[in-house]
């Protein structure tokens, strides 16, 4: 790490080195260690009014591109029940099913028919 | 086993309750699984995939409850193991395909699709995005989605309190940047 700090001029043109383009590298490293140069790029990064706006549509943006689908839940806990059956894990499928450990047993191996 | 306990702190709104093995998985499931699905999703790329993610993090989680000593909330001890659950799955799936190109489209990349007004935008947003690195793409869903404060996305990442602002102030300004064209 560099033993002195990148100026406010080379840490605003780090924060805002344009899409594609190559960040300074010397900041870059430098800025990933340094307390005091990261809160001197939280005061950079201090938002207007505008920026407070753009935030808030990254949050909406991200939203809408990683929104869960629907009937996660539902479909995670059907998995692990499988993964669960899978693994014999009797005890906790019965928990999960709401039935005994034996009905639970049952319902995975059912005993074999008698041969006639 | 024995049951753990789980505060409420702990699984927000779930009242403070000695919680048999099967509620505490279903308690997992039911409040961890969106946010766990949202940081999967933005390492892997692959709604399939993140919902693998999804899972193997919960049972993870699950399992490991016993151990969890409360030095973090539950919420960011579950997503630390959701990201690091997720980074390696990645790895994985990259030792498989050598072409990283050949990861499927995001669903959400094609949902946008039937508005033609915002395809053009979200289309830059997520490529964006999917030029940040994973760390950079965790940091900025812990903060943007999750609100995590810096320190606790520091502790949940595992990482210098200054990496975490570093890195989501420039991911931050590349997001929107993208966005520009969606206003």
């Amino acid at each position: 790490m560099a033993l002195l700090h990148p100026s406010t001029r080379r840490l605003r043109e780090w924060l805002e080195t344009p899409p594609g383009a190559e960040p300074d590298a010397g900041v870059e490293e430098h800025v990933s260690h340094c307390e005091r140069c990261a809160d001197e790029l939280e005061a950079l990064d201090a938002m207007t009014a505008e920026e407070a706006v753009e935030t808030s549509e990254v949050e909406l943006a991200l939203q809408e591109v990683l929104a869960p689908p629907t009937g996660l839940e539902q479909r995670i806990e059907d998995r692990i029940e499988a993964a669960l059956l899978a693994r014999r894990d009797f005890k906790l499928l019965a928990g999960l099913m709401g039935v005994s450990i034996e009905t639970a047993r049952l319902l995975v191996e059912p005993p074999e028919e008698p041969r006639s | 086993m024995k049951a753990v306990p789980v505060s409420p702190e702990q699984v927000g709104t779930t009242p403070t309750a000695d919680l048999d093995e099967a509620e505490q998985l279903r308690v997992l499931v039911r409040e961890y699984s969106s946010a766990i699905y949202r940081v999967a999703l933005s390492i892997v790329r692959d709604p399939a995939l993140a919902e693998d993610v999804t899972q193997d993090t919960l049972l993870k989680a699950w399992q490991a409850l016993p151990g969890f000593r409360g030095e973090s909330s539950l919420r960011s001890w579950v997503l630390r193991i959701a990201h690091n659950t997720a980074i390696s799955t990645l790895r994985r799936r990259r030792d498989v395909l050598a072409d990283p190109n050949t990861l499927p489209e995001r669903e959400a990349r094609r949902s946008v699709e039937s508005d033609a007004e915002d395809r053009a935008a979200m289309a830059e947003f997520t490529r964006a995005l999917d030029e940040l690195d994973d760390l950079s793409r965790s940091i900025v869903v812990l903060r943007e989605l999750e609100h995590q404060s810096y320190e606790e996305i520091a502790a949940t990442l595992d990482l210098p309190l200054p990496t975490v602002k570093t890195r989501l102030f420039r991911a931050r300004r590349k997001l929107s940047h993208a966005l520009q064209g969606w206003k």
